[in-house]
Formats: C-alpha cells, sequence, structure tokens
C-alpha cells in the first residue's frame, strides 16, 4: 500500500502567533483515491491546505509527495510538482478562450508561431478525456461555474498534476453540475491521479470518497474508510456529540400553525423570463421551504417578498392587504427581513464591528434626542450574542475574522433584534461548518415555535426534509407542487425539483 | 507568515495613531532644524491659517467615509466667498449674507448628493465638474476681480485675538472638533456613513436610507465648504475669485487619509483628520520657513497621500 503512496505527511505541526493550528498530523493518500478531508471551521482543514499547497511553511513533521520529501517554500513549487488545486472561484484568465487557458504559458509552437490549429485540437481532446465536449473558443467566463472548473482540471492536467485538491469546489454548483464534477473525479481515479475532496456537504462525500481524514481543533481525529463509517459517526468525531444529534434528527411535524391566519401571500407573481405565476401562502409561525434547481427563480421570488425588487406583475399581501409601492425599508418595518444568500456582498459590514452590524437596522429605536443610548446598545448586543451563541472575542471585532456560521448569526441577530414575523432565509448554512450549522437549524425551529413565519430556500434536500413544514417546489418560475406533513421526503422532494410528478401537486 | 502579522500591526498602528505620530514628528524635526520654530506666534498663525481646512475637513471625513469623494469643496469655498464679498459690498448685513451663503453651500452639496445616490454618478467625476463650474461661476459674478471685505463686524470674526495674541479661530476649531466628534461617535450618523462605505448593497438591505444619508453628507460637506469661505473672506482683506480656496480639497484628502479613514470608505475618524490637517499646515509652514519654494509643499503632500494609500492597501491583504 505503502508503494502506491502519491502523498504521505509526516507527524506535521504548525504554530500560528498563539495557536497550535496543526499538531502533528498524519495522513497518506494512494493513487487514485479520492480522500475527504473533513473538520469544523478552525479544525485545521485550511491550513493544512495551504501547507500542502505551499503557500504556508510548516515547522516539524515532513512531507513526501511522489517519492520525494518536500519542503515547499512557494504555490509554484507544489505547482511544479504536481498539486493542483480547484477551488470554488475559479482563476482562469475570463477574457481568453476555453483553449487559450488550458494551454496557457505552454502554447505548442510551429515554425516561431503559436500553433493555434493545435491549441484547439489539444484543449478539445483534453476536455474530451474529461468526458467534455464544448466549444473551445468561447471565453472562459461565458461558461458556468462548473464548466469553469472542468476547464480548469483539463488545464492541470497538461501539467502533469499528481494530486487535485478541490476546496469547496461543490459549493456553487447544483446538484446536476456536481454529478458532472463527481463523473470528472471518477475519471481522475481511473488515471491514477488522487484527489483530497473538501465539501460541507456530508452526502456528497459518501457518493464520492473512497476515505476520509477527519481533523479536530488543529488535531487528527481519524481516517477511515468511507465503507466503514456512516453519516452519524463522522459528525460526532468532527463536532462532539450533542451538535451531532441535533443533525441527525428530523423534526416533529407541527400541526399548530395550521390554524393561524395567512401572514404573508403571493398571487400570480410574473416577473420577464424568470418567473410566470407564483402563488404561495405562508402561515404565521409556519417553515416553508423553498426548493428547486439554481435559476428556477428562488432567489428572485425571495427579494420581491422583501421589496427589494419592485418590477414585477402580481401582487403580494401582507396579512390580506396588498402592498402598495413596496421598498426594502417598508418590509423591514412591517417585519419582513432577508438573509441574504451572498452574505459577504450583501449582508454584513466585513470591516465593522460584529456590534455595528447587529445593531445597524434597529439604530433608530435606540436614539434618544438624536444620540445613540449606548448602554441599550450594549445590552442588545450581549442579549443576541448569547441568545444565538455567537462565538467572537467582544462586541468590537470586526466581523470580517469571524467564521462563515457567526457572520450568518450576527445577520440573524440583526434581524431579530427588530422582532421580525416572516424571516426570508436563502441558503442560510451554505459554506458554514456543520456546528454552526445545527446551531442555525435549531434556532429557525425555536423562532416559529414563537410564532415567527419563515420562507426557508435551500439546495440542501435534506435541510429543507429535517426543517420545514411544507415545501414548495419552484420549476421554471412556478409553483411546480408541494409536500406537507408525511409526504415531505428527500426522495418526494428530489422527484419533484426533477420534475416527476409523484406526489400531489398543490399551488393551485 | 510571522512577517505578514507584524505588516498587518504596523499598518493597524498607523490607522489609529498615524496622523498623531507624523505630526510629533513633524513638530521635533522643526523644532531642531527650522530656525525660530519654538515661537508661539507662529503657532498661532498655524491654527488661524488652518481653521478653512479644518472645516473642509471634517465634511470630507464624511464623505469618504461613505466611501465618496468631494472635489468641490475649493471651489464652493470660491463661489461662497465671492457671494459673500459682494453681497456686503452691496450693503447687505453680515447676517444675511452669511444665511445666503450656508443655503448656498447646503444646495449645492445637496445636488451632488442627489446626483451620486440616485442617479449614479461617480463622485469623482460629478465633483471635478462642480469645481470647474463653480470656480466659474465665481469668477464670472466678480469679473475676475477680487472683491476688498470692507466690513468690520465679518473682519473681527477672522482678525479679533484673545490676550497673549490667542486668535479667535481657536474657538472655531475647538466647536467644529466637538460638533464633528459628536456627529461621527455619539450619532447613528457615524454608523451609517461606515455601513455605506463598506457595503453599499448591504447597507441597502439592512433598511438604511442610502440616498437620504448620501445627500446629507454631501450636503453637510458643502456647508462645511461655506463655513470655510466665510472664515476664509473674514481672515482676508480681500477675496480673489481665481485663486481663494484653490487646491484645498487636495490638503483635506490628504489630511483625511493621514487621519486614517480609509479612502475606501469606512469609520469616520475625526481625531485623525484633526492631526492630519495639523501635519498638512505644518509641512507648508516647514517648507516655506527653510525657505524650500512653495510648490514642493505640493508635492510632499502627495506623496503622503501616496503613502497612506500605500499603508492602507497593506492592511487588507
Amino acid at each position: 500500500m505503502a508503494e502506491h503512496a502519491v502523498l504521505r505527511i509526516r507527524d506535521v505541526s504548525k504554530q500560528f502567533p498563539g495557536v497550535k493550528a496543526l499538531s502533528h498530523v498524519s495522513m497518506e493518500v494512494e493513487k487514485g483515491e479520492v480522500r475527504a478531508l473533513m473538520g469544523e471551521n478552525g479544525a485545521g482543514k485550511s491550513t493544512l491546505i495551504k501547507i500542502l499547497t505551499g503557500i504556508y511553511q510548516f515547522e516539524e513533521g515532513e512531507i513526501e509527495f511522489d517519492g520525494k520529501r518536500v519542503h515547499p517554500k512557494s504555490a509554484i513549487e507544489m505547482q511544479r510538482l504536481g498539486v493542483s488545486t480547484i477551488y470554488q472561484e475559479i482563476n482562469l484568465i475570463p477574457y481568453l478562450s476555453v483553449a487559450e487557458n488550458i494551454y496557457i504559458g505552454k502554447e505548442p509552437i510551429k515554425h516561431g508561431r503559436i500553433d493555434w490549429e493545435q491549441v484547439k485540437k489539444g484543449a478539445e481532446e483534453a476536455l474530451r478525456d474529461l468526458g467534455i465536449s464544448i466549444d473551445v473558443t468561447q471565453k472562459i467566463n461565458q461558461l458556468s461555474t462548473a464548466l469553469q472548473q472542468m476547464a480548469a482540471i483539463a488545464r492541470a492536467l497538461q501539467t502533469d498534476a499528481k494530486l487535485f485538491i478541490m476546496d469547496e469546489a461543490t459549493s456553487s454548483l447544483d446538484k446536476r453540475e456536481t454529478q458532472r464534477l463527481f463523473d470528472v473525479i471518477r475519471n481522475l481515479k481511473e488515471r491514477g491521479i488522487a484527489v483530497i475532496f473538501v465539501s460541507h456537504r456530508m452526502d456528497e462525500l459518501f457518493q464520492i470518497c473512497d476515505s476520509v481524514t477527519i481533523l479536530k481543533d488543529g488535531e487528527l481525529a481519524g481516517t477511515y474508510k468511507m465503507a466503514e463509517i456512516n453519516h452519524h459517526t463522522l459528525v460526532s468525531k468532527m463536532i462532539g456529540r450533542d451538535a451531532a444529534e441535533i443533525i441527525g434528527q428530523r423534526k416533529q411535524y407541527r400541526t399548530d400553525w395550521e390554524q393561524k391566519p395567512v401572514m404573508c401571500e403571493v398571487k400570480n407573481i410574473r416577473k420577464k423570463t424568470r418567473l410566470n405565476g407564483v402563488n404561495l401562502k405562508i402561515r404565521q409561525g409556519e417553515i416553508v421551504g423553498l426548493a428547486g434547481l439554481l435559476g428556477s427563480g428562488r432567489t428572485e421570488l425571495a427579494k420581491i417578498i422583501f421589496g427589494e425588487d419592485t418590477a414585477y406583475e402580481g401582487e403580494v399581501l401582507i396579512d390580506g392587504e396588498k402592498v402598495h409601492l413596496p421598498s426594502v425599508r417598508k418590509s423591514i418595518e412591517r417585519g419582513i427581513v432577508y438573509c441574504p444568500e451572498d452574505r459577504k456582498t450583501e449582508g454584513v459590514f466585513l470591516g465593522m464591528s460584529v456590534e455595528d452590524n447587529l445593531t445597524i437596522s434597529v439604530l433608530r429605536s435606540l436614539l434618544r434626542g438624536g444620540f445613540v443610548q449606548t448602554k441599550k446598545k450594549k445590552a442588545i448586543v450581549e442579549e443576541y450574542i448569547q441568545k444565538i451563541n455567537i462565538k467572537t472575542p467582544s462586541g468590537s471585532t470586526a466581523v470580517r475574522s469571524l467564521s462563515g456560521g457567526n457572520q450568518q448569526k450576527v445577520i440573524l441577530a440583526r434581524w431579530l433584534a427588530g422582532k421580525p414575523r416572516l424571516i426570508i432565509l436563502d441558503e442560510p448554512t451554505r459554506g458554514i461548518d456543520v456546528g454552526a450549522k445545527a446551531e442555525i437549524e435549531k434556532l429557525i425551529q425555536q423562532l416559529a415555535r414563537e410564532g415567527i413565519s419563515v420562507l426557508y430556500i435551500s439546495s440542501e434536500i435534506e435541510e429543507l426534509v429535517r426543517g420545514c413544514d411544507r415545501i414548495a417546489v419552484l420549476r421554471e418560475g412556478s409553483v411546480f407542487g408541494e409536500l406537507f406533513g408525511e409526504e415531505i421526503t428527500s426522495d418526494n422532494l428530489l422527484h419533484m425539483i426533477a420534475g416527476e410528478d409523484t406526489a400531489k401537486t398543490g399551488g393551485e | 507568515m510571522k512577517k505578514i502579522h507584524k505588516a498587518e500591526t504596523v499598518s493597524i498602528l498607523f490607522q489609529k495613531y498615524g496622523a498623531a505620530a507624523v505630526f510629533l514628528i513633524l513638530i521635533l524635526v522643526n523644532a531642531v532644524f527650522t530656525p525660530n520654530f519654538v515661537n508661539v506666534a507662529v503657532m498661532w498663525n498655524i491654527i488661524a491659517q488652518m481653521t478653512p481646512i479644518m472645516y473642509i475637513s471634517v465634511g470630507m471625513t464624511f464623505v469618504i467615509g461613505t466611501s465618496g469623494i468631494d472635489l468641490s469643496v475649493g471651489s464652493i469655498l470660491a463661489f461662497c466667498s465671492i457671494i459673500l464679498a459682494r453681497m456686503l459690498q452691496l450693503g447687505y448685513p453680515v447676517l444675511a449674507a452669511v444665511a445666503v451663503i450656508l443655503l448656498i453651500g447646503a444646495v449645492i452639496g445637496i445636488f451632488n448628493g442627489f446626483m451620486v445616490s440616485k442617479m449614479g454618478i461617480q463622485p469623482i467625476i460629478l465633483t471635478i465638474v462642480m469645481q470647474m463650474i463653480l470656480r466659474g461661476f465665481a469668477i464670472f459674478v466678480s469679473k475676475g476681480k477680487s472683491i476688498p471685505i470692507t466690513n468690520s463686524t465679518l473682519s473681527a470674526m477672522g482678525l479679533h485675538r484673545f490676550p497673549g495674541g490667542v486668535p479667535i479661530q481657536i474657538l472655531y476649531v475647538a466647536v467644529i472638533f466637538i460638533v464633528g466628534s459628536i456627529l461621527a461617535k455619539k450619532t447613528a450618523l457615524g454608523c451609517y456613513v461606515e455601513a455605506i462605505g463598506d457595503n453599499n448593497k448591504a447597507a441597502f438591505l439592512a433598511g438604511v436610507r442610502i440616498v437620504g444619508m448620501t445627500v446629507l453628507i454631501y450636503m453637510l460637506s458643502g456647508v462645511m465648504s461655506a463655513v470655510a469661505g466665510i472664515l476664509e473672506a473674514a481672515r482676508s482683506g480681500a477675496v480673489d475669485p481665481s485663486i481663494v480656496g484653490g487646491l484645498y480639497e487636495v490638503d483635506a484628502i490628504a489630511a483625511v487619509a493621514i487621519g486614517g479613514t480609509s479612502l475606501d470608505g469606512g469609520k469616520p475618524n475625526i481625531t485623525g483628520t484633526f492631526f492630519g490637517v495639523m501635519t498638512m499646515i505644518l509641512i507648508t509652514m516647514t517648507i516655506n520657513m527653510n525657505n524650500i519654494p512653495y510648490e514642493i509643499s505640493n508635492i510632499v503632500k502627495a506623496f503622503i497621500i501616496l503613502f497612506s494609500l500605500y499603508m492602507r492597501r497593506e492592511s487588507k491583504a
């Protein structure tokens, strides 16, 4: 077995000022193996990856790559050796063609000129080997993220990559695209190329990985064959028992909201090419899931209900009254709030403190004679840091330095401080580690019990199935069907998203 | 990695205390090299001279906090002081003239803010156009000639000295420093400015009145420039429409940059700006008193802006 190892890590440690980020971690990855790397944020995952890609230098231990001992000093060095990293965001050159990107820096030369014929043919071949046939003369930025990733993989293969590190490569892909990437990974496997695969989506790991290495608090928590470990054990290895129980639990269906009044209703909402006639009711204290593929109109609908997008036809009714001249501010005043899909660009103020991020939307209620009442402000901040367990050194810490999960909690706290009635959550757990995910899911349940309505948009089937009282499935801009109570299972939901009408259709 | 950490700390320290540090260093250097530098009279002159820039810089701090910029401040000052001088020449009472130009400053600022936030025009382009237009108006109104200030009430506002040669401007500086600090720290304004500068989209989605706030901030900058116009006129015997307030925007932006307010938008740092202004004036004085040509001082200022931007860049990496 050791003969076939492409990567050997022995006793590697890495120290940051004040923190031991990695402590005596060892692992071996064989040729053609797909290895999952798991751990919560802060467990040392990204430190390890940065060491492997040459961005960080390690202090103790040794790394052997492809039979040679290495101590990389720079990212380029590791790339030359054959380690290639595929990120969620692709670092290709957007305005060059696919073929040019694949061959960049090593264009074939004929008669002193670049042999463009060969570039095109070679690129086509490289992609065909991965099972993809596309027009290689189109510009990279015209491709979907998934295809851009494929192009990046093809490029790396041109330089004899022996190990791919895929860091959250699937987080912006939809189901079908993910499967396509998995096909490519299987293809790499056959060629004897190893893959280290990092993802927060547990089901993906079980689909594609052979084995898993789990890190916890900078230490190795174990390496297991995928076949030997189940979902539950994996999670509890990562986060400890309590949190694991939440994730493992299926929600108790409540029925108390059924008699409650309709809080928000949308009638026949249309928006050019995106939405064509959406009908949906959300009752007080109800958690309504909104499922559908990317581009099915989920986010568009959310933005219309929130009042951000005002260019639509149809009606939004709040407490039975039609909303005239919708606006974000009006919605917030009515208690309708929105946690955006893209936390960093639409949600948090990265440079601002936790305090200011948390209170920005209620600041006006904290004014007396034009001045902010600092004591009251601090009290609110304290209250929510406690209540929803925001892990931050202090209220004055910049949000930038918090983990994704805690940034999300800050946004939730911002809205909760204003006592909302309907919370629209757009992919609330994307890119968040499993511990924080459990906490956020639990919080959502608690909010619904307190009578707050929730519109829950997610691409994660399991998450919706676990958490929702009712799930509406959008397809091509309208509600294709709804699932209630016991009908809510992953199978039913998947079928409905895929467009098979096996369950009862609702949505009039 | 350790190296990066160190650089980070340095630049954070620079943002917080950079202005005060540069100021102190300049004073020390001057005390050693500049003849007659430790001279109370000179210090009072510095303060009297810096007051208009101080007012402009306070407005600029908020504008830059929203990740905007106002290049029209010097021309607003020129236009306002010319109107003021002209109205006094025509015999209007000081109070009426002051009220009129404060209103003019406010209206120009509102226009700037509206164009930036509602019409989506790049602040740098808009305000440079306004700079040209207003300077043009100032010259047009005065037919290109400087207008003498003969009103004794106004002159008293600018030339009065307390016992010991302390200029009346010390009061004005104190007032704007206190008012500016309160606005930035104690009211919701500072927080909204920072939010808009940090992430405009997120601020909108969090329910901040983007348009209202931006208009208010540019209005503040306009009013501050008008006040600076009054102060400038009060100190001078005459206002020259093509000279008065010239390149004040550079001094103000430099002061804000040294003061630690991020030019990409962020927390408005009034204390920093205060020291930034002092530094700018000190640089000018140092150069003047050492018989270095005046033009050099602008080059030095430009380098200081570049340096501040560079330090800022590192803290983001």
